[in-house]
Order: structure tokens, then C-alpha cells, then sequence
């Protein structure tokens, strides 16, 4: 029986980096993983996992019924497993209508949450979706936000529960019996090599200094932008144009009009507050 | 192929049925099924209401809603119905109170009669297939990747349907891997009948809370076994153009493995040499191709035109 480490996120966030440094720390390769090749994967709500789990298939199951089956699929999985996974999943940690976490904590080895300021998370959600930033921000405020959510089509994951911005952190961090690490998404930037050390600990692993840098280097945006030009990423959405856009911080300031910027911090302001993307008096910091 | 005791009874003619080559008797009716011909033919497969344990004696295979162990096979859904299937040639079913026929007949022509034909031996794949005058086309793929859609659309232009979502494959007399007709029927989602022009008002939902419909395919069904042809492999991929290449070699063997019907239940049922054999088979004569489509939007018609063109040609 192996236990989970949930790689955890709103989507815009830092996951792919995550999984990407993580991978090139494990294999510790001579030259950088395919970014078509990171572990970390398939994401926890991805439709074949479910399928095979279970016996029947998603597409013939209500969402209530999916959402029931959900947190035995992953313990099918954890007990199939002989070693510890890691998944990415960009569900905000809700509560089945049965009452249990959809994500259950008896398979739980940890959490890594990977945060990152709204205001670019807005930006980068909007290039990643395709849709203008005006479009976006309300996703951002609505707490009914689901992932692929057509009922009248089949997708190859399932309806994701995302909340609101703050609703997704909050889920996550403040759900008591969790053992969480919150990561930013500017430290990763800031201070790498001390946050992927830290992230390299957490997750169970012997923390090496020279691998940590080497993996840092392997994951760095440039590498994973260039594999993407060059052979493209499997995780881009269809109508957009790249998945690594730009990886930098601040960029709002750039596209975000200051209504628009006001609008999220008068929505996620508190959240804000609590992780430092917001002073007391104000000021949005990045 | 195993070869299974058939049962001789006098024929009750009342609830026969054929499917993927089977001879069945039912106590729930079955009206997507094709009904079996008045002459006598030996029951191969029997349905009955029953009461079903809530556990199989020391299972070899558990999932979520199943359990498996060698002839023998658990499925229990809440709130519609628990599935015993034994020996490959018995169904029991134990249906819960609140569940409608067609709930319990979407699992029992699914998952249920999925395990049955493993238990028969068969090669079962999660497959569409068609009829062409090469011999049986299949489409393989993640759900979601259009295999019952593009069958639809190829329907549409005057193929006949062999099978949908269960696809069956046996060795005829002369060692020939070929395609059993499953029953005519397929599956299709509210946005793809849209796109087939297909209203779907007079349709009936395979559940009423779902947007998907069970649309009749009587008059453009195969009812008997073809010869294997082809395998296309679909995938579908955020680029913007198709690609169409032949797989060769042992990864036509992986292609056909790698899309078995529920095969992790083949674990439980101890049918992994006997699968192993069938898709050896399958793999050395079909003519195997991977598809790739972009992810979006969902160029059917334009998928059914490289499809079409590349088995006609062939």
C-alpha cells in the first residue's frame, strides 16, 4: 500500500514547474526530461483513472455518482501502488455529497499547495483559456468555478470544483489533518534552490544541493518554453497558443487596467493579505 | 477459445436474444437486442433476477465496484443493481428498488457483459467497429477520443455497425481473428448528435440524468461475424493538423492490448494468457493505424473523410 503526495494548485500556478523539477530531481537525468514526460501525472481527475478504478465508466455515471466514487478511486490507487505517487490536481479540497473529502486522507502522504498571486494567475489563466481577462476575473470571483463542466459532451477529465481564488486556498490550507506545504509560486522565483530543497524534504526525498541545482536548471522556464516550441506540450488547450507564456511576475501590471486589478484585491483582498501578495496598508506586493 | 458446457433446455422462445454471437435468454427484456430466430438454438448465456452476495469468496482482483476471481465476477452499483456473472454463461442480477430497466440494462450490456465475454475467452476490446468491404473496421481510443462518434458519422455514410463501446473478437475455424457483432445500438452525446444532425427528441436517454442517447441502428447492422481489416488507433492532440501513420510490428500488438475492454478485470478472471494469445492473433493480421486529431475543434467530418479514404484505399 503507497500513500499519495497531492500536488496541489489552481490551475496558473506553478504545478507544471513543480512536477517538472520534481521529475528531473528524481531521474536526475544528463540532459532535461521531456516536458511530455513528467510524473506527477495523469491529473488526479483525469477520466481513465476513474474508469479503470472502477469498473464502470464516468460517462455513464451522474456527477453526484462520480463525485461519491471519487475518493475510493484514489484509494484503489494507492493500494494498487507499490510506491508513493504524486499527483497533480487543481480541485479545491471539497466534500463529496456523501460527506467525505473527495480527496481522502487515510491514502494522504502530504500536501505540496502551490499559490500564486491572483492578479497573475488571472492573466495567465486568461492566455492559457484563451478568453480576454475581463472574462476571467469573474471565474476567479464565482464559488460555484468548475473545470470541464459540459454535460452535454465527453471530455477527458471530469468536473473539477475549483471555488472561487480565496475558496481554492482556503480549502486547502485551512482543512485541518492535512500535512501541507505551502509553496509560492515568487519564491520558487526568488529563492529556488532554498524552496525546492525545502520541496525535495518535504516530499520524502534525500535533499542533494548539486541535484537540486541541477533539476532547478533542467526545470528553468527557458528549457521548458524551448521543448514546447520545439515539439509542443500535451497539456496546452487546444485554442491556445502556448502553455509557457511568459513565467514572469508582475506581469498584470502590464495587462490588468487598474479597475480590473481592484476588482480582484476587492474580492480575494483578505487571501491576499495572509500570503503576502497584499500589505495591510493596500499595496499589492509583486 | 474455452469451451463452455452449454446447457440443453426446452426452448421458451420469449426473451431471446442474439448478441456478440450469443444466444441469450433473459428475464428482463432486452429491446435494444436483436431477438433470436424461432428455430431452436442451444441458451448460451442466461439472465436471471436473483440474489447476488455482497462479496466473492477470496477474490483475486478488487476495484472500486468489482470484484473478480477465476469464473467469477461481482459488480455492484448503489442504488441500481449488484451483477453476479459466472462461468461466462450466467448473469444474475439483484436490482435495487428505485433503478429503471434501462439503468440496469446500461451496466448490464457494459461492464457486466464485458466481464461475460472474458470469462468466454474472447478478445474484448473498448472498441467501435464497422463493416467494410475489406472486412471489420475498428476504432480504439481513450474514452473521449471519438471512437463511437466517428462510427456514427461513418454509419451516417452508409456503413453498418458491428459494434459500440463492447467490441468482441474470437478465432474462426480457420484461425482468423474476427469481429462479433454486438447489437445495434450506439451511444452518442447530445453535442455529437448535434453535430451528425441527429435530433435526439425521440431518442431515449441511456439515463434520464444524462445528456447522452442510445440511438437504434436496426437497419444498418451486421449480424454476423467479419474478418478482422484494420484498427485506428484515435488520439487527439492540441495541434492544429492530422496525422495518420502506420504502427507496426509488436506495437500493433500494444495498440490492440493497450485498448482491451476493463483490463484490469482480467487480472481477477486469470485470462491474461488466453487474451494474450487473441491479441497475438488480431495484432499479426490487422492492418493497425494511429489517428491523431486536434483536440479541438472536433473536425468530425473531416476525420471521417482521412478515415473513409485511407480503408478504402488500402
Amino acid at each position: 500500500m503507497a500513500m499519495i503526495y497531492w500536488l496541489a494548485s489552481y490551475p496558473k500556478s506553478g504545478n507544471t514547474w513543480t512536477r517538472a523539477f520534481l521529475t528531473n530531481y528524481w531521474k536526475n537525468p544528463e540532459s532535461p526530461v521531456d516536458i511530455n514526460d513528467f510524473e506527477g501525472g495523469p491529473i488526479a481527475s483525469a477520466r481513465t483513472l476513474f474508469d479503470e478504478a472502477v469498473g464502470v465508466e464516468a460517462s455513464d455515471l451522474t456527477p453526484e455518482e462520480i463525485e461519491n466514487l471519487r475518493p475510493r478511486v484514489y484509494q484503489d490507487v494507492a493500494a494498487n501502488s507499490r510506491e508513493n505517487l504524486y499527483l497533480k490536481v487543481h480541485d479545491a479540497y471539497t466534500y463529496t455529497p456523501s460527506g467525505v473529502p473527495l480527496l481522502p486522507k487515510n491514502v494522504t502522504a502530504g500536501v505540496i499547495y502551490i499559490i500564486r498571486n491572483p492578479l497573475d494567475v488571472c492573466v495567465s489563466f486568461a492566455h492559457h483559456s484563451a478568453r480576454p481577462v475581463e472574462k476571467m476575473i469573474p471565474s476567479l470571483n464565482d464559488p460555484n468555478f468548475a473545470f470541464v463542466n459540459n454535460p452535454r459532451s465527453l471530455q477527458n477529465q471530469l468536473v473539477q470544483k475549483l471555488l472561487t481564488w480565496s475558496g481554492h486556498a482556503l480549502s486547502w490550507v485551512d482543512e485541518p489533518g492535512l500535512n501541507l506545504m505551502t509553496v509560492r509560486y515568487e519564491d520558487m522565483h526568488a529563492n529556488a534552490e532554498q524552496v525546492f530543497t525545502e520541496v525535495v524534504r518535504f516530499a520524502g526525498l534525500d535533499a542533494d544541493a548539486a541535484r537540486v541545482r541541477k533539476a532547478i536548471r533542467f526545470s528553468s522556464f527557458d528549457v521548458l518554453q524551448s521543448q514546447e516550441k520545439e515539439h509542443g506540450f500535451d497539456e496546452k488547450m487546444p485554442f491556445s497558443e502556448s502553455f509557457f507564456r511568459k513565467g514572469k511576475i508582475g506581469t498584470w501590471r502590464e495587462k490588468l487596467s487598474e479597475e480590473q486589478a481592484a476588482q480582484i484585491v476587492a474580492e480575494h483582498g483578505e487571501v491576499m493579505k495572509r500570503f503576502g501578495y497584499l500589505t495591510e496598508e493596500g499595496n499589492i506586493v509583486f | 477459445m474455452i469451451n463452455l458446457p452449454v446447457e440443453k433446455e426446452a426452448p421458451s422462445l420469449e426473451n431471446r436474444y442474439l448478441a456478440f454471437g450469443l444466444t441469450i435468454e433473459s428475464e428482463i427484456a432486452c429491446p435494444m437486442l436483436m431477438e433470436a430466430p424461432l428455430a431452436f438454438n442451444p441458451v448460451d448465456v442466461h439472465i436471471r433476477y436473483g440474489v447476488v452476495p455482497e462479496n466473492l469468496e477470496k477474490p483475486t482482483a478488487k476495484g472500486v465496484l468489482y470484484q473478480a476471481r477465476p469464473n467469477q465476477f461481482l459488480l455492484r452499483l448503489e442504488k441500481i443493481a449488484a451483477f453476479l456473472i459466472s462461468n461466462g454463461s450466467e448473469v444474475q442480477i439483484q436490482r435495487a428498488p428505485e433503478a429503471t430497466d434501462d439503468e440496469v440494462l446500461l451496466f448490464l450490456f457494459g461492464s457486466a457483459f464485458g466481464a461475460l465475454l472474458h470469462q468466454r475467452g474472447l478478445l474484448v476490446l473498448h472498441a467501435s467497429a464497422i463493416d467494410t468491404e475489406h472486412g471489420a473496421v475498428l476504432f480504439v481510443g481513450q474514452s473521449g477520443n471519438g471512437k463511437s462518434t466517428l462510427a456514427a458519422a461513418l454509419h451516417k455514410r452508409g456503413y453498418r455497425i458491428l459494434a459500440d463501446d463492447v467490441c468482441a473478437l474470437a478465432l474462426d475455424s480457420a484461425g482468423q481473428p474476427v469481429v462479433l457483432p454486438g447489437f445495434p445500438q450506439l451511444k452518442l452525446w447530445a453535442d455529437t448528435a448535434k453535430k451528425l444532425e441527429q435530433e435526439t427528441g425521440s431518442l431515449r436517454r441511456v439515463r434520464p440524468q444524462l445528456e447522452k442517447f442510445a440511438l437504434p441502428v436496426e437497419d444498418g447492422f451486421v449480424n454476423e461475424p467479419r474478418t478482422l481489416f484494420a484498427v485506428y488507433h484515435l488520439t487527439a492532440h492540441n495541434t492544429r493538423e492530422f496525422k495518420m501513420e502506420a504502427v507496426e510490428d509488436a506495437k500493433k500488438f500494444g495498440a490492440i492490448l493497450f485498448n482491451t475492454y476493463r483490463g484490469r478485470f482480467l487480472d481477477g478472471l486469470e485470462m491474461r494468457a488466453e487474451h494474450f494469445k487473441l491479441a497475438t492473433a488480431a495484432g499479426k493480421t490487422a492492418r493497425v493505424m494511429r489517428v491523431t486529431r486536434p483536440s479541438a475543434p472536433f473536425l468530425l467530418e473531416e476525420l471521417a473523410d482521412l478515415v473513409d479514404k485511407n480503408f478504402r484505399e488500402a
